[in-house]
């Protein structure tokens, strides 16, 4: 196989050295060219025809977002952003993936450390050429009418829950899946692997998008219908049950799959308090994340749906699930939600 | 690092005209490209990739104040500087424009200098500061 070829875009000269040499001495990476604002970046994609770019959306002077746009527009590849760890570094990430960028990465600071982010960049640039990338971004699905549910139907979700994993492309396919669901929904948990701060904006923009609740967790929070509940970046989310009610645990630890949050920890913790009462979903996303979890749902006699290949960004952790015999119901992303109503 | 300049005008002498004195103007001139009017300007404009448009006010099938109409409801293309290239002299008709988005008037005919500092506002760039960037660049690569 070729070697994936790599342009950074950043308007500091630190970061792109740092990058290019570090992303150098990783196989199958080659840093094909750099460029410190989006005219020279333009100049140089159209030149050295690059797999994947990063960029840094906060450059000054020159307006990220627009650039990503055009790009989509006229030179669409995948993008993966590269931001800080600032409550408007976190808007406009979520902007850029609505734009059109299909990963988010945190630049190294309080939360990772150069070695980390190297990690973790590579494997999203891995990730990332892999993409199939849309010259129009669709979004006629989230104006969709959200699915009914019968009163009959409800009295029994009472006690149900939702838990849903998703990773590279989880952003938009978690959007059109929440979009869908009707303020009757039972509680939904939801782990998208992101860096801290970026869920804050990720969940009141969809808080903003869907007819239910879309928020944060933090310790404590109970999960209720209506009520969709996202895991914090840099934090483990746990179902817990006290009594009748069902409520998260959002704690540190070790990363698991790579990752924290990590959807085999919720997924786990969501067999042993949901049983057979909770609806598995796992979505788009690079690597193998959820599908321990999701086998172990599926003992508990949990119902499990998984992203069909077609609808992928990424097919990673919808098929590392399937091949594990976790997966009962296998849809296309526009078919989700409804197939989640269905086997409440 | 280059600009990418769509010049629109109806008149292909004048198009030669200003694609020569962008030349001359020591502007960093990507490519160019051109269209007769409004229309064929948002034809062009969804195929290739202008990062600055310089646009005639009287032109047939669809004039410079439609062109900007139409281009300020379209997603992506609309964040693109426009700047008006006239002969037009009325006060009123400038202001319109200006309200529909234009970054600048120019009128015809006019010299390198002026075009180049009003390219230059338009995107928005500091030219010295980029020049250093640019040297910067060079030192790491």
């Amino acid at each position: 196989m070729n070697d994936i070829k790599v342009m950074i875009v950043d308007d500091s000269a630190i970061v792109r050295k740092v990058f290019a040499e570090e992303l150098s001495k990783e196989r199958g990476i080659e840093v094909v060219g750099t460029a410190p604002d989006p005219y020279v970046a333009r100049d140089k994609i159209v030149k050295l025809k690059p797999d994947v770019v990063t960029l840094d959306i906060e450059m000054p002077r020159m307006d990220g977002i627009t650039f990503l746009k055009k790009l989509m527009k006229y030179y669409p590849l995948p993008v993966i952003i590269v931001s800080s760890l600032t409550p408007k570094g976190g808007k406009l990430a979520l902007e850029a993936i609505e734009s059109g960028a299909v990963e988010v990465l945190s630049k190294p600071g309080a939360a990772y450390s150069v070695g980390d982010m190297k990690r973790q960049l590579a494997d999203k640039i891995r990730a990332a050429a892999s993409v199939r990338v849309s010259r129009q971004i669709d979004d006629s699905a989230v104006q969709g009418s959200t699915v009914e549910i019968s009163s009959r139907a409800l009295k029994e979700t009472t006690n149900k829950v939702i838990a849903i994993g998703a990773s590279t492309g989880g952003t938009e396919a978690l959007k059109k899946v929440l979009c869908r669901f009707p303020p009757t929904i039972p509680g939904v948990v939801v782990v998208q692997h992101m860096p801290a701060n970026f869920t804050t904006a990720f969940a009141a923009r969809l808080n903003d998008l869907s007819a239910i609740e879309v928020k944060e967790a933090a310790d404590g929070d109970a999960v209720l219908p209506g009520r969709a509940l996202i895991a914090p970046g840099n934090f483990h989310m746990l179902l817990r049950r006290s009594g009748a009610r069902y409520y998260v645990c959002v704690k540190t630890g070790p990363m698991v799959c790579h990752q924290r949050p990590a959807v085999d920890v919720l997924f786990k913790s969501t067999a042993q308090y949901a049983g057979a009462n909770a609806v598995g979903v796992i979505l788009t996303g690079m690597g193998s994340d959820g599908a321990r979890g999701m086998v172990k749902m599926r003992e508990a006699g949990a119902r499990t749906i998984g992203q069909d290949e077609a609808s992928c960004v990424v097919y990673g952790m919808p098929k590392e699930a399937v091949k594990m015999g976790a997966v009962e119901i296998v849809a296309p992303l526009d078919r989700i939600a409804q197939e989640t109503i269905n086997v409440l | 690092m280059a600009f990418n300049v769509l010049i629109v005008d109806d008149s292909s002498s004048m198009r030669s005209i200003i694609k020569k004195t962008l030349q001359m103007s020591g502007f960093d001139v990507g490519e160019i490209l051109e269209a007769g009017n409004g229309k064929e300007a948002l034809a062009v404009l969804e195929k290739e990739w202008a990062d600055v448009i310089l646009t005639d006010v009287h032109m047939p099938e669809m004039d410079g104040l439609e062109f900007l109409k139409v281009l300020n409801k379209q997603d992506v293309v609309s964040t693109t500087p426009v700047v008006v290239v006239t002969t037009e002299g009325r006060e009123e008709r400038l202001d319109e424009l200006r309200g529909l988005g234009a970054r600048a008037c120019i009128r015809k005919p006019f010299r390198p200098e002026e075009i180049k500092k009003i390219l230059a506002d338009a995107l928005g760039i500091d030219e010295k500061a980029i020049t250093e960037k640019e040297d910067l660049d060079g030192c790491d690569f």
